[in-house]
């Protein structure tokens, strides 16, 4: 029941002292003013507070449990992180008022840029794009800005297979023909087809590393040395940084540009969806090319800079999401040098141990260790008349979320694949209990199939039909007003 | 666990990572304990000058009153600690909650279809020109120069690597996109869209309807924005004014500012376009029981299923702010959000009044019709006002460089003032004493 249904005419959960003649400001503007009576629900505080409790308790989220959801790093992220960003010295700051008077915003940003700097061995950041696609969207940008100053017959991109969507779809947004780089047995990029591609119509490889399937591309070096050699440049994902901190760094690896998801390996809640954070790192020689404002510090004293020529504009309307930068400086600043290391270290060998535990019922595509994920097969399981979906909804049953399923979908993984991120947060035991259910879920499908095929039996709704919500599209209550 | 895996932690580094470890480690300091970092903040956030009651500047971003309930439902853990609901039997609660937004959003923007969030308006705004550009095909596209400067700064991003023109229709006298300069370039050439925002940069509310039979005139699609979401309880958009896409921010709906972010862009639409918006959507469902449930639907438009053929790369949205803003709009409920609205219009009045009165302010656009914001000409110069304001719990107006709006004699300087329901007259009174 939504609250449209919950309303009653004439309640309210707002109370708020008026002190103006709202009859004479509806009549300053009659003709672009619309109709009366807002189409909003009228609920009383009670209503609405239970209302969303209740809908909260529908929810999985990672303070109910375990969520091995692959290349999302839905890790713990500390209580903390949370009480910072909401001080009110910080939410109660207007972004366009003048710089002197917020010296404390600005030097929490200018110290996290600086942070994320030495972390991914880059000589400049923008905290200013909002979310990972959008941290895509402004490398490649900055790309196309400098290879239209530079070589501007590099039309092209070079993107594996293994890669997320969002690489091809950022590429093609900042103006660039993407070109799909086929992996090779081992899980990497395929050398020769590189070779092949890496002509002088390309301007950059995106690649994520470790990649989708939690491997480490081990020709990182030759592929650094082979695309800079033909004039292009490399791009960093660093929605996997998580296994690599105080271990490797990109910018030493010869990454011209980066992004990192702040809301995964820097700690924010994901809010169901977002809002999270992505700073993207270049090269001095890109450096002009960032999107404005840049945070700079002369003299001792915090600025946002405009004035630069070069720059590939605005990605957004203000400098970023700085209550999100807020939580990723608290948890850099508490975890500092060796807590990042120990981080990495306890997400690699939590991904190898629920690997070691889960080979012998869902074999890995490349048997060798993996950094921060493992994709596992689920092939086989059809002879029992079920799917991955179903061993899936199962998992819910038993308390768990699913992890994700049928991602990657390049070669040799069939369909059936399951990508398993268990992150450092958790313990020995959770994940001794994840697996031990999964096992079991693997005996159930040979000896109960009907138990996975009707799952899951524990929830507030069994499996919604996507089918019927496509072809009876009622995405708003104006929808069904109408059906 | 080490003894299971079969190697040692080195090990598995090693054959990944060969010798290449960062060497000595990272130069960063040894990690504070909690107690520590709170005494850190404060030291550094107490370099921000005082605590603010109410703000005469806007511009994109705006000071309004959080109810306690707000803040207070949309930190509930099980919000809060969930991802993209991918699972929707155990996703209900944020798949329902976007719904609710959705339903909102297109009641309050008169669409037919609103998706669950993009990360803000600018952003938004951009995402509707590359729409309307993929509809439409011609490499043009018109915004009025009366649209926030840094949303056609965004646009222009966007487009630019498309080879997509941007050109700005001019300003009439009053502050307005001017109807005339807009018939003529719509003629000139085609154009995939036209951008109007309203209110517009100045505070002053655009003829939207007048605009939308112009632009239908021609083979464009019309994109109305907004920076301020509190016009949405007063102001008429969408179908009614003959938009195509109505696109905005909605920080105003119950988020604060936090210096810029993160805000919510809200992005509505009409229905033959379900195929070309950006961004991801709920719908209602039924269950295996043919109980009412809620998914993510028209998911075959985006990155994770389209790759380089997506309607956008967007991935990551900001649900969370999304269900901040239904939280809000239920808490207001239908009559408070329209009182909102007027008695932010009477506020500005309120202030204008005030300013004019004290001999050192006029305000410049007389004639066009307000919301919350005015742009007015003044003797006093910023670094003057600044410091008036200094001690008084205000945000100081923004100074509009030179030449933005017109000149008036004897006042060289022009600001862009803004008035909330926050304004409250106490507060007013002591603006009022600091300018005279």
């Amino acid at each position: 029941m939504t609250l449209y249904e919950k309303s009653v005419a004439g309640r309210s959960a707002f109370s708020f002292g008026f002190e103006e003649d709202h009859a004479a400001a509806e009549a300053c503007v009659p003709e672009f003013a619309r109709a009366a009576v807002k189409p909003l629900p009228q609920v009383s505080e009670l209503d609405l507070v239970r209302h969303f409790t209740n809908l909260a308790r529908t929810n999985y989220g990672v303070d109910t449990g375990f969520y091995p959801l692959g290349s999302c790093t839905m890790k713990y992220n500390p209580k903390i992180n949370e009480r910072m960003a909401a001080d009110p010295r910080l939410t109660v700051r207007h972004p366009l008022d003048d710089a002197m008077d917020n010296q404390g915003v600005l030097q929490m940003e200018f110290e996290l840029k600086e942070s994320l700097q030495e972390i991914t061995g880059m000589d400049d950041f923008t905290l200013q794009p909002a979310c990972g696609a959008h941290g895509e969207l402004a490398g490649m940008l900055i790309i196309h800005a400098y290879m239209r100053d530079h070589d501007g017959k590099r039309t092209k991109v070079l993107i594996p297979d293994s890669a997320h969507g969002t690489n091809p779809a950022s590429a093609s947004m900042a103006g660039f023909q993407v070109v799909t780089v086929c992996s090779d047995e081992r899980g990497g990029v395929d050398m020769d087809a590189l070779e092949k591609l890496m002509d002088d119509t390309v301007a950059a490889i995106m690649l994520t590393n470790p990649n989708t399937v939690g491997l480490f591309e081990e020709n990182i070096t030759q592929i650094a040395e082979l695309v800079h050699a033909r004039g292009g440049l490399l791009y960093y994902d660093g929605a996997n940084l998580n296994a690599l901190m105080g271990l490797i760094r990109p910018g030493d690896l010869g990454f011209d540009v980066v992004h990192l998801n702040l809301h995964k390996t820097f700690s924010t809640p994901h809010g169901g969806g977002g809002p999270g954070a992505a700073p993207v790192g270049v090269k001095q020689f890109l450096a002009d090319y960032l999107p404005i404002p840049v945070i700079v510090c002369r003299d001792g004293q915090y600025a946002l800079d405009e004035d630069r020529p070069h720059t590939i504009g605005r990605m957004s309307g203000f400098y970023g999401n700085t209550a999100v930068l807020a939580r990723a400086y608290v948890y850099i600043k508490m975890m500092g040098r060796d807590g990042l290391l120990a981080t990495s270290r306890a997400a690699v060998i939590n991904a190898n141990y629920v690997k070691a535990l889960l080979s012998p019922y869902f074999p890995p595509a490349y048997d060798r260790p993996v950094m921060h994920e493992t994709v596992l097969s689920a092939k086989g399981y059809d002879k029992y008349g079920v799917t991955l979906l179903d061993i899936a909804k199962r998992l819910m049953d038993y308390g768990y979320h699913p992890p994700t399923i049928y991602f990657p979908h390049f070669p040799p993984y069939a369909e059936e694949v399951l990508m398993v991120e268990p992150t450092e947060s958790e313990s020995k035991e959770t994940m001794d209990s994840f697996c031990d259910a999964l096992i079991k879920i693997s005996q159930e499908a040979k000896e109960h199939p009907d138990l996975l095929l009707s799952a899951p039996h524990d929830t507030v709704v069994t499996r919604v039909d996507a089918t019927y919500a496509a072809r009876h599209l009622v995405t708003s209550r104006r929808d069904k007003k109408g059906s | 666990m080490l003894q299971r895996i079969g190697l040692q932690f080195d090990d598995i580094v090693k054959c990944f990572l060969g010798n290449a470890c960062v060497e000595g480690g990272l130069h960063l300091p040894e990690g504070l304990t909690e107690d520590q970092m709170v005494e850190y903040w404060d030291t550094m956030m107490s370099r921000n000058s005082g605590p603010k009651k109410a703000s005469l500047l806007g511009a994109g971003a705006y000071m309004h009153f959080i109810p306690a309930v707000v803040p207070h439902l949309a930190s509930l853990p099980g919000f809060v600690t969930a991802y993209t609901p991918y699972q929707p039997e155990i996703s209900q609660g944020t798949l329902q909650s976007l719904f609710e937004f959705q339903s909102f959003m297109v009641e309050l923007t008169d669409m037919e279809l609103a998706n669950c969030s993009m990360y803000d308006g600018a952003s938004s705004t951009a995402e509707a020109m590359l729409m309307a550009h993929r509809v439409k095909k011609a490499d043009r596209v018109l915004v009025a120069a009366t649209v926030n400067p840094n949303y056609l700064a965004a646009v222009r991003t966007y487009l630019e690597p498309h080879g997509i023109a941007v050109d700005v229709v001019r300003m009439d006298g009053n502050g307005r996109v001017s109807v005339e300069d807009l018939e003529s370039q719509l003629s000139a050439s085609a154009c995939s869209a036209v951008l109007v925002q309203s209110p517009n940069y100045f505070g002053i509310i655009e003829d939207l309807g007048a605009i939308g039979t112009t632009v239908h005139g021609h083979d464009a699609l019309f994109v109305e924005s907004f920076t301020e979401a509190m016009a949405l309880g007063l102001l008429k958009y969408g179908v009614g004014t003959g938009a195509d896409v109505v696109v905005g921010e909605g920080q105003s709906l119950g988020l604060s500012m936090s210096f810029g972010g993160p805000h919510l862009g809200v992005f509505a639409t009409l229905k033959k376009y379900n195929r070309e918006f950006p961004g991801r959507i709920v719908g209602e469902s039924i269950d295996t029981k043919g109980r009412q449930a809620f998914v993510m639907t028209l998911r075959a438009r985006e990155q994770d299923i389209r790759r380089e053929k997506a309607t956008s790369n967007i991935c990551s949205n900001h649900a969370l702010n999304a269900l901040t803003a239904a939280v809000y709009l239920g808490s207001v409920g239908e009559s408070g959000f329209r009182a909102l609205a007027c008695e932010n219009v009477a506020k500005l009045e309120k202030l204008i009044r005030g300013l004019e009165a004290t001999g050192r302010f006029t305000r410049i656009f007389k004639q066009s019709p307000v919301f919350n914001e005015a742009v007015v000409a003044s003797s006093i110069a910023p670094e003057d006002v600044r410091s008036r304001l200094a001690g008084l719990s205000v945000f100081p107006p923004l100074a509009l460089a030179r030449g933005v709006a017109p000149e008036v004699q004897g006042m060289p300087h022009t600001y862009l003032v803004c008035a909330t329901e926050m304004l409250k007259d106490s507060v007013l009174e002591q603006v009022l004493g600091a300018l005279s």
